[in-house]
């Protein structure tokens, strides 16, 4: 009885042992965990027959049993990772198939290209300042050196801003909306002293009919050294490092003179064509040179404007339209897509 | 400014090439935009800068190249033999109101003109630079305004009433003329030649019609004047007169330049015209100005331009361009400056007529020195820069809108009074200040919704409110979300947590969200700093939408305006924590911040509570699923443990809020 018992588990154990061996897939495995472990499977029929012993024979058969179902639940665990460690991997699928995409959000292209030129200017110890786009006249052209009937305030047209209140000291301030972001300096220089280094980035505003290459309001970046001892070399250093980082180490630069009233001498800088290695192409109007930015030595006038004793610290300042700059970079061919919120457009960046 | 190159040939005899001219004179400050082959002649199109009156004549651009190749020029102007006389002679009389407004004034008189078409050579000539001749005796005046750069203007003598002519400021209302047929109503701010009778000229601008050189012109009157160049400035500038006249007065005459241009002028009118000078020359006119002189340091110039140049080249330089020096000590000399420059009045303008003809291109660049720190923080910048990574990190496009916009968008925010205007806009549509970026920016949203089912858009900009002198600028924070087929309630969530990801990347806590009218304020600490809007097509069918969109806007600086709260570290814990997902059928009226403040406090085991679900059942009703998560610092909590707790929350959620359990 007992041993019939007991024999019944050893052929259990054999068999089950044995076919285990040449299952070959889930389908099999599945097939033999019925047949073995399964409610109505060789195990649960033997623990049944085990339960009508008396005790101590049920205790010691019971336990036998038990081993041998651990035994076998191991060898389907084992068998389950198996095929799943050999099976899927190696599924056939397209390899080549896009993967799924990854929403991604952009930057303005002009706050990603103010930012490049931000960085490179950080990067020498330059401070960036930003400063209000209304401003009195006094500070937009006469501190710089432009008094009223000036002939150099032709070279900006500028829009004027409609006063609302009147002033209760009765003096008449002209208000416009800011043709450069060169006030920003004159206001950071009242609360400034040298040695001085700062960029100022800023929306600016020309009266000008909007066209492909011309829109009413755009960026500028300009900035302003002031120590003692400043030059036009210093000043030719600065530039250079900054479009070289910009544009590629291969870039030239050549320096022209020009005319700003708030710097003396004055010029211009332009850049070695990218687009046609200087050969001349439509971009650079076949000069081989671009018109980067103008660029001068703090006129002495200004820098006293500025609280600043000119006996003692000279300086140099720079501008730069960064809409032009950013087009030449990306091949841009229309200004007003900056400003047209269309998504095609935006989306490139 | 166009020049003509046989012309400049007559002042300096050089071989180069058009190519190298155009180099050589751009690197040196007068910029060639082309140049273009026009018969036997090369016409170069310059770009004068503003600075330099002096270049806008032939004999101007001559003194450049005669110094930049080295070269001689021929003289300049010849010998005046002419009487010169002071205010009459028998045939004129002049005279001069105010001489601070026209410090000099001269005239001659010339008999028995044949007014006919010029020569060719003259009208070619002309042609060549763009003028259009007319007669002679205009062509010549106008050949040497471009030759010399002296304007000159003749009068018909016998429409010049007793020959008496006076510079004065025309009276309130005066009318003239002008040679364009064109009727000028002046007023007392603007000069004029007149007669005895009336005006005849805007001094410095346009003659007039009535006394200008026709055919039957017999005897002329040729002046030459100085104005105060503001005042010329102004008189164009009101009439809307821009002429090659009125841009060389304002500039700066050369003073010394008036008789020898009338000698020339009036010899040429001889040899092209026929006719005999009478007499000669009447003049008013102040004491001749003094050179203008000041002192230059050899070592500025050195400083400034961070180059070291030789002395002797330094010099050599100036002197050829007519700058009289004398040395004071080793290191300074004294500079005195020819009455044709008006841009030459301190040291640093030295240094430019240095650096320029010497090629800034030969200064070797030199790094900047100095004190190595870092730079301050700008964190309204650092803010912005923040705002914009983050964003565009969780798919948003940033946009940028025009700062101003037109009536329409003004009623969307307050009205157009309440807006700072600008005089003159390019058109009504750029009229009004933006108070607020979003009607623009929902302008945007309707078109890209166009051609996009779903968009995120974003824009950082300033905008205006009127104050006293200036109007008060703030950065504000915008945006526009649509998602397709979203209904409101599922587009506000998506939104609010768009943007408390934002704010607590930036970390701004204890913001608090109220229904408003019909937007939902955002507030810190008090003050309200922004608002979101969801709206269906209907709401505002001006934007043409056809889906449902969410808005926002806030401002950046209060955001700034409490220290951050730094983050802590939080110990992980020990032992597992138990989660209990509830379902709740609660009332409409209840808000997730009542159950937070509910929940907030409630116990210590209870460490997270979320929604995790939320919709309505068939028959309307509103079902949220809570989350809640229970742990203990010092065991493993047991089910039956969290179930209490849980059960206890239940009873408080069900007497306080009224919900009901969901099964």
């Amino acid at each position: 009885m007992i041993d019939d018992v007991a024999q019944k588990l050893a052929n259990i154990k054999t068999k089950a042992v044995a076919e285990f061996f040449s299952l070959q897939n889930d389908a099999e495995i599945e097939k033999w965990r019925v047949k073995y472990l399964g409610r109505k499977g060789a195990l649960s029929a033997l623990f049944e027959e085990i339960g009508k012993f008396r005790t101590e024979e049920r205790q010691y058969l019971g336990k036998a049993a038990n081993e041998l179902k651990k035994e076998l639940e191991e060898k389907l665990r084992a068998a389950s990772d198996r095929t799943k460690s050999h099976g899927k991997g190696e599924e056939s699928f397209d390899e080549t198939a896009p993967g799924i995409p990854v929403p991604r959000g952009t930057k303005h292209p002009l706050t990603q290209f103010t930012d490049r030129i931000c960085a490179v200017f950080t990067s020498m110890g330059f401070e960036i300042v930003e400063d209000r786009e209304v401003e009195k006249v006094e500070y937009n052209f006469d501190k710089l050196n432009m008094p009223d009937n000036h002939p150099a305030r032709d070279m900006w047209d500028t829009f004027y801003i409609k006063s609302q209140i009147p002033p209760a000291n009765g003096m008449f301030h002209e208000v416009v909306l800011r043709t450069h972001t060169s006030p920003v300096q004159l206001r950071a220089m009242e609360t400034r002293k040298p040695p001085v280094r700062l960029v100022v980035p800023g929306r600016c505003y020309r009266h000008d009919a909007t066209d492909a290459s011309h829109e009413t309001g755009f960026y500028q970046l300009e900035g302003l050294v002031i120590d003692k001892g400043v030059s036009v070399a210093n000043m030719i250093y600065v530039l250079d490092s900054v479009l070289k980082r910009l544009f590629g180490n291969f870039v030239k630069i050549r320096i022209r003179p020009s005319f700003f009233p708030f710097v003396e001498p004055g010029h211009e800088i332009d850049m070695s064509c990218m687009i046609c290695e200087q050969k001349g192409c439509s971009v650079c109007s076949k000069t081989g040179w671009l018109e980067m930015m103008g660029s001068g030595m703090v006129h002495p006038v200004v820098l006293n404007n500025m609280g600043v004793d000119s006996e003692l610290y000279t300086g140099f300042a720079f501008g730069m339209g960064i809409d032009r700059l950013m087009m030449l970079y990306y091949g841009v061919d229309d200004i007003r897509l900056s400003y047209s919120g269309d998504l095609r457009f935006l989306k490139q960046f | 400014m166009k020049l003509s190159f046989n012309w400049l040939k007559e002042y300096v005899d050089i071989s180069a090439s058009p190519e190298e001219l155009s180099e050589k004179l751009s690197l040196s400050g007068t910029a060639v935009d082309s140049f273009t082959k026009l018969g036997a002649d090369i016409v170069f199109e310059l770009a004068v800068t503003p600075n330099r009156g002096d270049c806008l004549s032939v004999v101007g651009i001559a003194r450049e190249v005669a110094l930049l190749f080295q070269k001689p020029i021929k003289k300049l102007v010849g010998k005046v033999t002419y009487k010169i006389q002071n205010e009459r002679n028998e045939h004129i009389h002049i005279a001069v109101q105010d001489l601070t407004v026209c410090p000099k004034f001269c005239a001659l008189c010339l008999k028995g003109v044949t007014v006919q078409p010029s020569p060719l050579w003259l009208r070619e000539r002309l042609q060549t630079i763009g003028v259009r001749p007319i007669n002679n005796i205009v062509d010549v005046t106008n050949y040497i305004m471009f030759d010399l750069g002296q304007p000159l203007h003749a009068f018909d003598a016998a429409k010049v009433a007793d020959q008496y002519i006076i510079v004065r400021s025309a009276k309130n209302g005066e009318k003239l003329i002008t040679l364009d047929g064109k009727t000028r109503t002046l007023d007392e701010s603007v000069l004029v030649l007149a007669d005895t009778k009336k005006a005849l000229d805007i001094a410095g601008v346009m003659g007039g019609k009535e006394s200008e050189v026709i055919e039957e012109t017999k005897d002329i009157i040729l002046v030459a004047s100085v104005f105060e160049p503001s005042v010329i400035r102004r008189a164009y500038r009101t009439l809307g007169l821009r002429t090659e006249a009125a841009i060389r007065f304002e500039k700066g005459i050369d003073w010394h330049n008036l008789e020898p241009s009338l000698q020339k002028t009036a010899d040429m009118i001889q040899d092209v015209c026929g006719g005999i000078v009478s007499i000669g020359i009447v003049k008013v006119a102040t004491k001749d100005p003094r050179e203008i002189e000041f002192d230059v340091q050899l070592n500025y110039l050195n400083m400034l331009l961070g180059y070291e140049i030789k002395e002797t080249d330094i010099k050599a330089t100036l002197v050829g361009l007519g700058i009289k020096i004398s040395d004071k000590t080793k290191n300074v000399f004294t500079v005195s400056i020819p009455s044709w420059r008006h841009d030459i009045k301190i040291p640093a303008d030295i240094a430019e007529e240095v650096g320029r003809m010497r090629d800034y291109n030969a200064i070797p660049p030199v790094p900047l020195n100095g004190v190595i720190a870092p730079p301050p923080i700008n964190r309204l910048y650092d803010a912005k820069q923040a705002t914009r990574t983050l964003l565009a990190s969780t798919e948003f496009n940033e946009v940028y809108t025009y700062s101003y916009y037109g009536k329409k968008e003004a009623e969307f925010i307050g009205g157009a009074a309440s807006h700072v205007e600008v005089e003159n806009p390019i058109s009504p549509d750029e009229q009004y200040l933006r108070r607020s970026l979003i009607p623009l920016l929902l302008r945007k949203a309707s078109s890209n919704l166009r051609l996009f089912d779903e968009i995120k858009i974003f824009e950082l900009g300033t905008v205006f409110e009127p104050d006293s002198v200036l109007p008060k600028e703030s950065t504000m924070l915008a945006g526009v979300v649509a998602y397709k087929g979203a209904a409101l309630y599922d587009l506000y969530r998506r939104l609010k947590g768009h943007l408390e990801y934002l704010f607590t990347e930036l970390g701004v806590i204890a913001l608090s969200y109220k229904k408003e009218n019909n937007k939902i304020l955002i507030n810190r600490e008090g003050i309200d700093i922004g608002w979101i809007r969801v709206i269906s097509p209907d709401d505002e069918p001006e934007y043409k939408f056809r889906q449902n969109i969410a808005m926002f806007e806030c401002a950046i600086a209060p955001l700034l305006s409490q220290v951050s709260k730094r983050l802590r570290f939080e110990p992980i814990p020990i032992y597992p924590s138990v989660t209990r997902d509830i379902n709740f059928i609660i009332p409409d009226t209840v808000r997730y911040i009542d159950i937070v403040k509910i929940t907030e406090k409630f116990s210590p085991l209870l460490s997270n509570v979320s929604l995790s679900d939320e919709f309505r059942l068939a028959d309307g009703r509103r079902s949220i699923t809570l989350r809640f998560v229970y742990s203990s610092l010092e065991k493993t909590l047991t089910s039956s443990e969290a179930d209490a707790v849980s059960s206890e929350l239940t009873v408080l959620l069900k007497s306080r809020l009224n919900f009901e359990l969901r099964v």
